[in-house]
This record gives C-alpha cells, structure tokens and sequence, in this order.
C-alpha cells in the first residue's frame, strides 16, 4: 500500500469542507479523484501534496506518517492546473529547477533533463520561455517539470481544463502513455468524467467532501451504488420508485418495472431505477415494455438518440441510443414506439 | 504556508518594518506635539499645552492668501489636466490614431523627469515669450505635471471598456453623444473621481516647479518654505500639521477609492 | 478631404497640447543653454562655450560627478531598507496588509516641505535624533554629525523617497502569482531558494522601476541640499538653482540641466531596458 489517507479531514473555521476520509492509492495506480467543484477533490490533492494542512487525521506513506512534512520534503510532484511554469527561465531550466534546488549531481541532472525533454517531445524547445509556447506545450513542460525528480507520486490538478476539446483527448492518451512508461503513481483530479473513464485504472467519486463510490471505470459506470454515482457518471435513464422488501418489481411512475436483484444490495423502500441509454432497444420481445411516442430524433453520427415520452408519464423522456447504421431507418416523431431493455441492466440504488 | 526558514527572516523583516514606518510617521508626530506644546532639554511641558498657535495661523493673513492660491491652483490643474487627459486618452485609445506612442511618451515625461527640469523649462519658455510669472504659470506648470496621472487613470479605464459595447450602444439606436453620455462617462466616472484626488493631492504639495514659475506669488509649499528660513516657531508647527492632516486626508480618500483593484489579489488562496 | 489627410489634421489638433506645453518649453531651454549672457542681458548667439565651462571647470564637472554618487547612494539605500519592507508587508494578508501598505505608501502625499522641515529639526543639534542618542548614552553630548552635511542629504532624501521604492517592490512581488511558489516548494526548493530563484527575479523589473524613481528624483532635488546640506551638501541642482537665481545666468543654468536631462534620460533607458529584458 503506497499512500493511505486514514480519516483526514479538513474545516475552514467552522465550515467542514472534508468530513473524515479514508482513502488508499496503490503503487503504480493512475487513481482519479472525481466530482463537481466544491466536492472536496481538490482539497485531498492539496493535503496529500502539502499545501494545506489536514485539521486532523493521518497521511501515511510506506508505513511513514508523513503528514506533517512540509511539501519540499515530500517525494511527491505536482502538475498545477495554471502549469505554474517559471516565467524567467527556460524550458530547460524549468525542468532542471527540481533536481537543481534538491542538489542532486549537475551532470547527471543534466542528462536526465534532456531524457525527460525527450520523452515529453520537447527537446527541441528547450531554451524557449513559457510565454512562446502553446498550452499543449506548457502542459508538457509541466508535465516534465514534475516527472524529472522521479518522485513517488505525481499530483495533477485538472491539468487539462485549459485545453481545447482535440488536444485534451490527445493530452489524454499522451499522459496515460507516460504513466506506464514511467510506472509511478499518478493521482488525477478532474470534473470531467469521460476523462477519468479514458485514463484511470480507479476512479473516486466525490461530493460534498466524501467519496460515494470508489472503483474501475466499468464498475461505476454499470455497477453505481448511490444516486449521485448513477446521474453524475454517464448518460442514465432515472426513474423514482417505491420497492416492496423481496420483490423482484418496482412502483414507478411508468408503471411496474421488473429487476433482476440478484447481486444488488438488499434495497427496500423509496428507490432509484437507472438503465444506461444505449441498453435500451425499440421494440422486440423479452424483458420490460414501456409504451410511448417519439418525442425527438437526433442524429449524432455513430449514434442516433431517441427521446421517447411514455405514455404513462408523458412529462418524462426515455433516452434511447440506436447505432446510426443499424440498416433499419430510425422511427419518426409521432410515432407510437415500446420501449424495451432487460432486466438485467437495471441498476437499483437507493432513493 | 510559512515554513520554518522563514521565521526568523521575517522577524528581522518586521522589525525593520515598524522602524521605516517610525522614522517616516515621526515628522507627522513631532510637528504635532510641537504645535501644541513647549519642549525643553528633552522633557515635554505638558502645561504649556495650547491651541493658541493655531488661532493666530487663522489671523495670519499672509499664510491665508498661500492658502487660497494653493487651493486655486489645485483645483484649476486638476480640473485642466482631467479634461486634456480624458481628450488625450479619447484619441489615443481610439482605432488607428496616429502617433499613439509619442503622444503617450510626451504625457508621461513631466513625471518621470526630475521636476527642476520642467521649472526650468517653462521659466525660460514664458520669459521669452514674455508672458508674466504667477499663478496662471504655476496653474500651467501643474497641470503638465498632473496629466500623466489623469490621463493613465482615464486610459486605463478605457482600455478595460469592451468595444462591443459602444458597438451594442451604436447598434440599439443611440447617437455619438448619447453613448458619450450613458455609455463612456458612467464606465470612467470612478477614474475621474480618483484621478481629481490624485491631482488635487500632487498639486497641493508641489514645490520643486513652482518655485520657478510662481514669480512674486506664493502658494503655501512656497510660503512654509519661506517661514522655514526664518526658524522655528509654534505657528509653523501649527500650518505644518494642518498641512500633513490635508495631506493624509486625501491620500486616504483616494486609496479608499484605489481599494478594490488592490484587495483583489487578496483574495487569492 | 481624404480619410487619410483627416486622420493627421486630428493628430495635429490633438498633439498641439502636448507639444506646445511639453515639448516647446523642453526645446526652447535646451536652445537656451547654447546662448551666453553680457551684462545682465541674455544673447541669443549659438555657441558651446556653456558647455565648456561645464566640462572644463572640475568644480562644476566634479560637483555633477558627486551629485551622481550620492544619488546612487540614496538609491541603494533605500532598496536596502525598501525591498524588506515590501516583502514582509507582502508576506502579510487581509486587513494587516492593507494597512501596512497604506501607511508605508502615504508619505509620498504628505507635503515635501513639510518633511525636509521636520526631518531638520529632528537631524539637528537639539533635534530629537541628538536627544535619543544622548538620552541612551550613545553620545556623550548632541553632535553636528547629522546635519549641513552631504551625510545629512542622503539621510533626508533616502526618507522623503523611501515610499517610491517601496510601492513599486510590493506591486511587483504581488504579480508573482501564489501557484509559482507552491510549485517551488513541490519541486523540493527550500524558502531561501524559492526567495532567490523565484521572488528575487521576479520582483526585480519593480525594484528596478523603484530605484530609477529615487534616483531621478534625488538627481534634480536642489531644496534638500539646500536645507539640510550646509556647505558641504553641494548637489547639481543647488548649482542650476543658483543660476536662475542670485547668478543670473540662465543659459549655463539651462546647459547644466540639458546635462541633468541626458543622464535622466539615459538611466530612464537603461532601466527600462533592464526591466523589459526579464520575460515578465
């Protein structure tokens, strides 16, 4: 176990932005810390990298309690969200600057600043100044900054919010890439959810300062266990209902709704049904029916979507994703469609 | 966070601090306490306290008139330097004027130039023009000094006004002038105001320019200057000190105005 | 009219105020200083006997020299006391920071006379420096060490323009932004290192700026060496004030300055230049 978080917590004054956490990070993980602003995930990076301190709790590193070590001696490096490159130095000594300030060995350093240039891809922009480069570029640089010292763990504060749509998924991928070349621990914050299903090997997800759900991509994104895991992850088709204790049926405003409860949590009472769009078919035989009209056709190349309003609850709209090659032309709207999907893919949560 | 390496730096720092700001305030104090009060050898004799010295500075009428002039030309270069500025700053912020940058670099060089310069060189301008020294020259004399401060103000202000809103204001129906009138004043209302402080506060203290141009006038930096040479008395420590409160008052009018773009940083963390 | 001919005619308006009232009095005194004077009349006959007179006569030359030290020294000295005022009212926050920036920046209002005056009395033989300094019996009696003399000039100006260098120090340390010191301190750098390799530079473009203030200013200050120097405190500026007043003689007062203006100029460019060269 590389770094634990045994019930660190955090207040401002009075107001508790963290109530007590636990938390483990593996060796080696790219672990995501996901969630809303304001959902304390910033927070946690900022005390597992020194820069405020816990109002109580311990931070454990290889059995060491690091927690009040301050954040020039942590082996931990941080990519800032501003990249925070040093205006009056160059690429090169921007990179240099870590092992410069920890004393380590001038030729060696230089060497290694020139294979971390090299593997981020800028070796030809070393004696450029941040201010001549692109954000993907900085973001480079911030990046190198933070891997030459070869630290532990590397922090990232949503390192790609400044980018562009484009350069963000390939920023993406490039950083994974690094993290398996370097094969440290990368500890990720985002708000972003398509990026930590693309990068991490775990995702936590977090709101209000506490984490809901921690586990793979897959995990969360078919197996939510809270509400705000089932609406914040993906796309979902949401239903409130009531769920008798044993009943393999739930009361919902489209009527009752069959579920397979085998390998769910023993829920009773007010409850959630969620069933991921493109788990969902029009028409066809086996599994639950619900009736309804198209509302909405739009076309959104390799998927088309379907909003169909029920015809018990018209008010609502079911999100139907269809591939946009199926060789069948998509429904029209108007017309008087039923709504299929499986028992199985029904996820129940807690209400 | 502080780390430990900077304790001690810091205290040193601190102290240092609270010495500057001793040495500067002291004149401040010590012109007070002189004012009010007789020293002797070192100890305060706290009985001679009296406010008399302030009464007869009210009858003084020599000093009274420094005082008008000083108030007279402040207002005159202020109010000047506020209307060339936000001409001067109308031109230069507008889409392809000429000569931007050395209409900009002749604003500033009153005030980066050492004032003896500027003195000197409206002196002998006026004298071979033949035009008589006195409080229309040092009006003049302040006004050039002040405009770099109303005319960056101005600027500035403009700068931070989106063009898209002159355009919006163009494009809803409104004339040149009703933009001027609902548009621009109100956006620069608040650098008007800070730069009259600003002026006001400049030309009440200047010396060095107008003991050039002031011929047989005399403002009140003039007038102090003149009482200094005679020596020491409880009335000069009297005007001192209600000059000083002058002083502090405007400062902290226009740094109560300045505030906001200052404590914005404050924020940060 | 053309679009183009309209655009100067509009430059030409406009850049009658500053020229005619900035850059016609800068002209008229720099031709000024190639005139000489005959009994009491100035002619106007070009020539460079004034700047001759300037350069040939060491006091003259001499005393700029001087001036130019002692400016330097002023500078030097209230960056010495400026920089750690600005940093530590920099490392301060909320309303403590507030108020000691405004204390620290408010005697740049307060009246110029009113100091040198104060300033006087307190560097006097009865002045309160005298009295502390005998009062802890450091001194045994008050002494003249501290005024009418080139050491009382630097004192008294390194006070009045103290505040010009601080401002300029606390507003360049507070641009560097906060994320650049937390990365500092994450890349493993103590506080001196982050102080050296990171705020030093920085803030070097406004401790730059601040000192060039001090030093223009301190450069053309003829009222301080007169009320404070004595005989000894002979600056340039107390020389070209002398002859616009009892000398009488303008164009070698105006020669002079033309000199003060070039230096001006120069360290206004190569401080400028300085600052500009650090990528900030």
């Amino acid at each position: 176990m590389a770094l634990e978080l045994v019930g660190i917590r955090k207040n401002y004054d009075r107001l508790e932005v963290l109530p007590p956490l636990d938390l483990s990070i593996v060796d080696g993980e790219f672990l995501t810390l996901l969630g809303p602003s304001g959902s304390g995930k910033t927070t946690v990076l900022r005390i597992i990298g020194g820069f405020a301190r816990p109002s109580g709790g311990q931070l454990m590193f290889d059995e060491t309690d690091i927690t009040d070590l301050p954040a020039n001696r942590r082996p931990f490096n941080t990519v800032f969200q501003d990249y925070a490159l040093f205006p009056h130095m160059t690429v090169r000594d921007n990179v240099g600057y870590g092992p410069l300030v920890q004393r380590r060995d001038p030729a060696r350093s230089a060497r290694l600043v020139s294979e971390t240039l090299a593997i981020v891809g800028l070796a030809a922009m070393e004696q450029r100044y941040p201010s001549q480069l692109s954000g993907g570029q900085r973001q480079r640089v911030a990046l190198a900054r933070a891997i030459v010292c070869e630290p532990k763990v590397i922090l990232l504060d949503e390192p790609l919010a400044a980018l562009d749509a484009s350069l963000r998924r390939q920023m993406q991928l490039f950083l994974k890439d690094i993290q398996r070349q370097i094969k440290t621990t990368f500890v990720f914050v985002t708000h972003d959810q398509e990026e930590a299903i693309t990068m991490s090997d775990r995702i936590a997800v977090m709101n209000g300062g506490r984490i809901e759900q921690l586990g793979s991509p897959r995990d969360l994104y078919f197996q939510p266990k809270t509400k705000f895991v089932a609406t914040f992850f993906g796309d979902n088709n949401i239903v409130e209902g009531v769920l008798a204790p044993g009943a393999g049926e739930v009361d919902t405003p489209l009527g009752r709704l069959p579920i397979d409860r085998r390998g769910m949590p023993a829920i009773e009472g007010r409850c959630i049904v969620a069933v991921r769009p493109e788990r969902m078919r029009i028409g066809g035989e086996n599994g639950a029916a619900i009736a309804g009209q198209v509302a909405e056709v739009v076309f959104s190349g390799p998927m088309t979507r379907i909003l169909v309003a029920p015809a018990a609850a018209p008010e609502l709209r079911l999100d139907v994703r269809l591939s946009s090659d199926a060789g069948q032309p998509p429904p029209q709207v108007g017309e008087r469609v039923t709504v299929v999907f499986d028992p199985s893919d029904a996820v129940v949560v807690p209400g | 966070m502080s780390s430990r390496g900077e304790r001690i730096p810091e205290i040193l720092a601190g102290f240092l601090t609270v010495l500057v700001l001793l040495v500067l305030y002291a004149p401040v104090l010590v012109s007070a306490l002189f004012s009010v009060v007789t020293i002797q050898r070192g100890t305060i004799l706290w009985e001679t306290f009296s406010l008399s010295s302030y009464a007869t500075l009210w009858s003084n009428s020599s000093v009274l008139q420094a005082l008008a002039n000083t108030a007279i030309v402040a207002i005159a270069s202020a109010a000047a330097a506020l209307l060339f500025g936000i001409a001067l700053a109308f031109y230069t912020r507008s889409e392809n004027a000429i000569g931007r940058r050395s209409i900009e670099v002749l604003i500033y060089l009153p005030f980066l130039l050492p004032p003896i310069v500027t003195g000197l060189s409206l002196l002998v301008t006026t004298s071979a023009l033949g035009v008589g020294r006195g409080l229309f020259t040092v009006i003049i004399g302040h006004t050039i000094f002040v405009l770099a401060v109303a005319y960056r103000l101005v600027s500035t202000r403009l700068a931070a006004l989106p063009p898209s809103l002159l355009e919006a204001s163009a494009d809803l129906g409104a004339s040149r002038w009703q933009t001027l009138r609902y548009v621009l004043l109100p956006h620069l209302a608040s650098s008007i105001v800070t730069g009259a402080i600003l002026a006001l506060t400049l030309s009440f203290d200047e010396t060095l320019i107008s003991t050039f141009v002031a011929g047989d006038q005399m403002t009140l930096p003039l007038r102090l200057w003149a009482m200094m040479r005679v020596g020491f008395t409880p009335e000069i420590n009297a005007l001192v000190t209600l000059v000083l409160i002058t002083s502090i008052a405007l400062a902290l009018l226009a740094a109560w105005r300045l505030k906001p773009s200052w404590s914005e940083a404050d924020s940060s963390d | 009219m053309t679009g183009h001919a309209k655009r100067w005619l509009l430059f030409a308006v406009v850049a009658a105020l500053p020229v005619l009232f900035i850059l016609l009095p800068i002209a008229s005194f720099l031709i000024t200083s190639f005139f000489r004077v005959e009994g009491g009349v100035i002619l106007a006959d070009p020539n460079l006997s004034n700047y001759g007179a300037f350069f040939g006569n060491w006091t003259y030359l001499g005393t700029f020299l001087g001036t130019l030290w002692l400016c330097l020294q002023v500078v030097l000295l209230s960056i010495a006391l400026g920089y750690p005022v600005a940093w530590f009212i920099w490392r301060r926050s909320g309303t403590v920071r507030y108020a000691l920036l405004l204390l620290a920046v408010m005697p740049l209002f307060m009246s110029y006379i009113v100091k040198l005056y104060t300033l006087r009395a307190m560097l006097g033989l009865n002045g309160l420096l005298n009295q502390m300094l005998v009062g802890i019996g450091f001194l045994d009696g008050p002494s003249q060490f501290f005024l009418f003399n080139q050491r009382a000039v630097l004192i008294t100006m390194t006070v009045i323009y103290l505040p010009f260098v601080i401002l300029p120090i606390f507003l360049s340390l507070e641009r560097i932004p906060r994320g650049l010191l937390s990365a500092s301190a994450d890349l493993g750098a103590g506080a001196f290192d982050t102080f050296r390799r990171i705020v030093l530079p920085l803030s070097l473009p406004g401790t730059i700026a601040g000192g060039l203030f001090a030093f223009v200013l301190a450069l053309g200050d003829f009222v301080t060496p007169q009320m404070v120097g004595g005989t000894t405190g002979f600056t340039i500026g107390r020389v070209i004030w002398s002859q616009f007043g009892l000398a009488y003689n303008w164009p070698f007062g105006s020669a002079i300055s033309a000199v003060l203006l070039a230096v001006a100029l120069l360290i206004i460019g190569l401080g400028g230049y300085a600052a500009s060269r650090r990528r900030v």
